[in-house]
């Protein structure tokens, strides 16, 4: 077989432009992931009655769909009921103009907040719940001990996982083909459409994705490098610190 | 990292390619890689047997020739392409149409063996339209690598205003008709078959244009250089033709097909 590097160059040129609306679709849902996850996560950690009961059982049902299906579950829900919500509230909107996008973005939210929520409230659940106590034996109320204290600390521990959530999704947004959005991997297999040069296409691709995940994860280390650092530093300036509390409390225990 | 990665994908394509086909007995085992997903030219039956008139018509090629023997393999439809680029098939038949540029990159069977002819679709009381001319300016949704992709992009090279694309992935039809019906997109491109189909099993129909906008067979794909394979299939495929043999394989599986989903002949 004869390797067509011109090709692959113009695959690649495909590919790149698919990078923004890629990014988009990945980190968005991050984004509002966290903002949405978060809250779970405190509401599931401090065993708030009746609803950490009810994420519970949502966030394993959310967690055991293919994002495949909320991709196309949203798309043609949305297809069928937008129209007539829009006439019906009076607003000129319509789903011919509405960017695809946003459909994508919102399918993976919903998928995102799932799998985020576990990560965070499993950070939380790896701090030692006796630095509450050692929080409040300063004074320190339990909204205080959280943003002072155990967040600080629960944030490094989330990082790597955060990293691995943000290149699955990278992944998971190849996907936004089903519902019409043009993204990397699509923009690069649809210029093989008139000489179906698949191969080059999907090297092109790969090569994107790998820069792109590559790139990610650098940025990750650096910021996991720097939030370790300056949880120590701020440990070590505070003297009788609560990591030293925290220490103390483990050679106790063992 | 990196390093680990081109590792990786270097293994991925050794252990794609050292599946060749072997000799036994004298008889060269012949990869044939086709879809699972396009009724009712290849699916998968209720006991998940593959079916349809690709793997019929292939069965009665391979009967004629005793110095081959046919072995189904199932991928995507781009990636029988990308299968038999890098030779881990022999033939490709997945409804493939040839251009000048495909020409460059694979071996075509020189028999058609399947009309593959496209004509405009749009939904029944929606705006008409009978030519690509009409559509300039307006949204045509079709699958991304299908013929019907590769008419619009040939199309626009000369518009005086391009014909929009949507792509929709061509196992959601349903995707297609939710574009159709939101207005996303005016109209796509199909074959008279593929819209009696749709038309048999959906509410809302789908309208053909009175003329096609591109007349096409369907051909069999194989690597560059494999001209004695290719001859053996065209030959074989010419006596099936001859013999009436084809015409009754069509009309089991085809014809048959559609008048069980209530289509009008």
């Amino acid at each position: 077989m004869d390797f067509d590097y011109r090709f692959l160059l113009q695959a690649l040129y495909g590919a790149v432009k698919g990078i923004p609306v890629t990014l988009e679709i990945a980190l968005l849902p991050v984004l509002y992931g966290t903002l949405l996850g978060i809250p779970i996560a405190l509401l599931r950690f401090f065993n708030v009655k009746v609803v950490s009961h009810v994420f519970k059982w949502a966030v394993t049902a959310v967690r055991g769909i293919p994002v495949i299906l909320l991709l196309l579950v949203f798309y043609l829900t949305i297809a069928g009921t937008y129209d007539k919500l829009m006439e019906g509230l009076r607003l000129p909107f319509t789903f011919k103009n509405l960017n695809k996008v946003s459909i994508v973005i919102a399918a993976l939210t919903f998928a995102a907040t799932a799998y985020l929520s576990e990560i965070y409230r499993g950070s939380l659940a790896s701090i030692r719940k006796g630095q509450f106590d050692a929080a409040s034996s300063v004074g320190m109320t339990k909204v205080q001990a959280l943003y002072r204290i155990v967040i600080p600390q629960a944030v490094p521990v989330a990082l790597p996982m955060l990293s691995n959530v943000v290149i699955g999704m990278l992944k998971a947004a190849s996907l936004a083909s089903f519902v019409s959005v043009v993204d990397v991997l699509n923009g690069a297999l649809i210029e093989a459409t008139v000489n179906y040069k698949y191969f080059e296409a999907y090297i092109a691709a790969a090569l994107v994705y790998w820069a792109m995940a590559v790139i990610i994860e650098r940025i990750f280390i650096v910021v996991e490098k720097r939030t370790g650092r300056r949880i120590r530093a701020s440990a070590n300036a505070g003297g009788l610190s609560l990591f030293a509390v925290s220490r103390s409390e483990g050679v106790n225990a063992a | 990292m990196t390093a680990a990665a081109a590792a990786l994908l270097c293994m991925t394509l050794l252990s794609l390619a050292s599946c060749r086909g072997k000799a036994e007995d004298g008889v060269t085992v012949i990869k044939v890689g086709t879809g699972n997903a396009y009724p009712p030219y290849t699916y998968q039956d209720e006991s998940g047997e593959l079916t349809g008139f690709e793997k019929a018509l292939l069965d009665a090629i391979d009967e004629k020739l005793p110095q081959y023997k046919f072995k189904y393999q199932v991928f995507e439809f781009k990636n029988i392409l990308t299968a038999l680029a890098i030779g881990s098939i022999d033939i490709g038949a997945h409804q493939f149409e040839e251009n000048d540029e495909r020409r460059a990159e694979y071996l075509f069977s020189d028999e058609g063996y399947n009309d593959y002819t496209s004509y405009i679709a749009y939904l029944e009381g929606g705006t008409a339209y009978q030519t690509l001319k009409e559509l300039e300016g307006r949204t045509v949704t079709v699958a991304p690598g299908s013929n019907h992709a590769y008419i619009l992009k040939e199309y626009n090279k000369t518009a005086e205003t391009p014909i929009k694309v949507v792509y929709f992935e061509a196992s959601s039809i349903d995707i297609l008709i939710a574009n159709l019906e939101t207005d996303v997109a005016d109209a796509t491109l199909l074959t008279k078959s593929n819209i009696d189909a749709w038309n048999a099993q959906r509410e809302k129909k789908l309208i053909a244009s009175t003329e096609p906008v591109f007349v096409t067979n369907a051909y069999y794909l194989f690597k560059k250089g494999s001209t004695e394979l290719q001859q053996a299939v065209d030959g074989a495929l010419r006596e099936l033709k001859q013999s009436g043999k084809f015409d009754s394989i069509y009309k089991q599986y085809i014809t048959d097909y559609y008048t069980a989903l209530g289509v009008k002949e």
